[in-house]
Formats: C-alpha cells, structure tokens, sequence
C-alpha cells in the first residue's frame, strides 16, 4: 500500500477536479489525489517526494484558477447539453439525434 | 475513573467513601460511557481525487479515552460523485480495514456504517474518518443550504463495554 502524506494548504476555493488534472499533467510527481474542504486543500503524495516536487505543487496550487473547468467537467456539461438538446417530441428526431443518443447511452454503460 | 469493581470481604466496614467509589463511581461510568462526535455543521462540501485512504476533514477526527472496553463507531452522511467511493476509519494511524475499508458507495446516495471494535486497551485513542475513489472526483455533502444538496455527516466514537 502506498505510503501517503499531505501537504496542506489555506485555499478553500478550489476546483479539486481541475487542480488533479493540473498537478497530474505534471510528470514525475509521486501524485495520490487532492481534497478540498471548509479547512482547505490537501495534496496528496507518496511519502518518497522531494522538496523540489513539493514546492512544484505549491506553485501549481498557488497559480490554480477555480473558475475554470476540468475536462471531466466540461465533458459533463457537454453531456447536459446534449441530453437537453434531445428533450423534444420523438418525432422531432432526426437520425443526427438517435445518433447522438446511441452515444450517450452506450458511454454511460461503459461500452467506450 | 478506571472500571474496577472491588471485591469485599466478610466483614470489611461499609463506609461512605468506599460506596461512593465503588457504587456510585462505577454507576456513573456506566450511565456515562465515553462518547465523541462530530455533526457536519459546515456550510462546505469535502471532495476528494485521491485513490488511497486519505482523511476527509480535521472534523472527522476524534479523540477518546476508553477504560478497555469494546468500542462502537458509526458514520452517515450523502456522497456523490466518482464512480465508486469508499470508506475507512484509522486508529493512530493504522487504517480498522485493508483495501476497500468498511463501506463503499456508487453514485449519488445516503451512505452509513457501524462497526463495533474490540481488543482494544484501556487509552486514548485519534479515531479518523477516511475515504478515497477509485475514479474522479468524491464529494460529501456538508450544510450548505442548497436545496437536495444540505446535509448534516455525522461521526461518532462510543465505549460500550
């Protein structure tokens, strides 16, 4: 089992998805995850990181913009919106929305 | 005080010093087991993207002195988010369980659990709430007011024995 150990920081308004894909798009971080909350964010890392690594990730929670979104999460809004776009009368569908139907349904089983 | 009923003897004087400790002492410890928690009063979620047991919050740990006996420890409150979501508690530092802890939950739901915990010594003892995910992002729900979306964790630690 990984040894884990977190590093803490003051901020509380982060985007805990987006800053995981941030700190993850860095190579060679010995990255667990991050948790945010009321008392602020953690960054967890395997016990092995370097002082170096450590103050990578500073700078990377420090320069962290929440407003901006994760691919995760851009992906899900644009999941709403094509489950909003198909909200009309069946007979209103054209081959396009089946399509895109068949899509929705066969990556929310997995399948892709 | 520490449990420890005494053992009379024939004849040994009945004085008022001695049913105080031994009588009413033992009967308040009794009436009065020791007992942590915390009820999530926070107006923010927790999340979590880590996939190995991390602690939700510094809400989620509390402190007990127990007297040796069997412990009860509970937890509930509404996550949601990741694919799956799994929950542990640590006792100084060791986690109660190996690999996926004592519950695990996928989806948006209410999650709860109660374990009773024996063997342990008569100390005082850090029980820690912990969870992690397997994929994306976790959170639970804290008091923030949101309509679907507010609720109230509640963690407790409890000597029953």
């Amino acid at each position: 089992m990984v040894q884990v150990i977190s590093l803490p920081y003051d901020r509380t308004d982060v985007n805990v998805s987006l800053l995981h894909d941030e700190i993850m798009a860095v190579v060679d971080l010995p990255f667990v995850g991050i948790s945010g909350g009321p008392k602020g964010t953690r960054v967890h890392v395997a016990s092995g990181a370097t002082d170096e690594q450590k103050v990578v990730i500073s700078d990377l929670v420090a320069a962290h913009n929440p407003l901006l979104l994760s691919s995760d999460q851009q992906n899900e809004l644009d999941r709403a919106a094509a489950i909003d776009a198909l909200r009309k009368p069946w007979v209103e569908w054209t081959f396009e929305d089946k399509d895109v139907f068949i899509r929705l349904m066969a990556k929310k089983m997995g399948l892709f | 005080m520490s449990w420890s009923p005494k053992s009379w003897t024939v004849g040994e004087p009945l004085t008022a010093a001695k049913m105080n400790t031994e009588l009413r002492d033992n009967l308040n410890a009794l009436k009065l087991p020791a007992t942590v928690s915390y009820d999530g009063e926070e107006a923010n979620n927790y999340s979590t993207t880590s996939t190995s047991f991390v602690l939700v919050d510094t809400d989620f740990e509390l402190e007990i002195t127990t007297l040796g006996g069997d412990v009860l420890c509970g937890f509930h409150g509404v996550a949601f988010g990741a694919q799956i979501k799994f929950f542990n508690v640590d006792i100084d530092g060791d986690l109660l369980l190996p690999y996926d802890g004592i519950v695990r939950t996928e989806s948006s739901d209410g999650i709860s659990f109660v374990r009773l915990i024996t063997g342990l010594a008569a100390d005082t003892y850090t029980f820690s709430l912990m969870w992690k995910v397997n994929l994306g992002t976790g959170t639970l729900f804290g008091n923030t007011g949101t309509a679907s979306r507010s609720f109230s964790p509640q963690f407790w630690v409890r000597e029953v024995s």
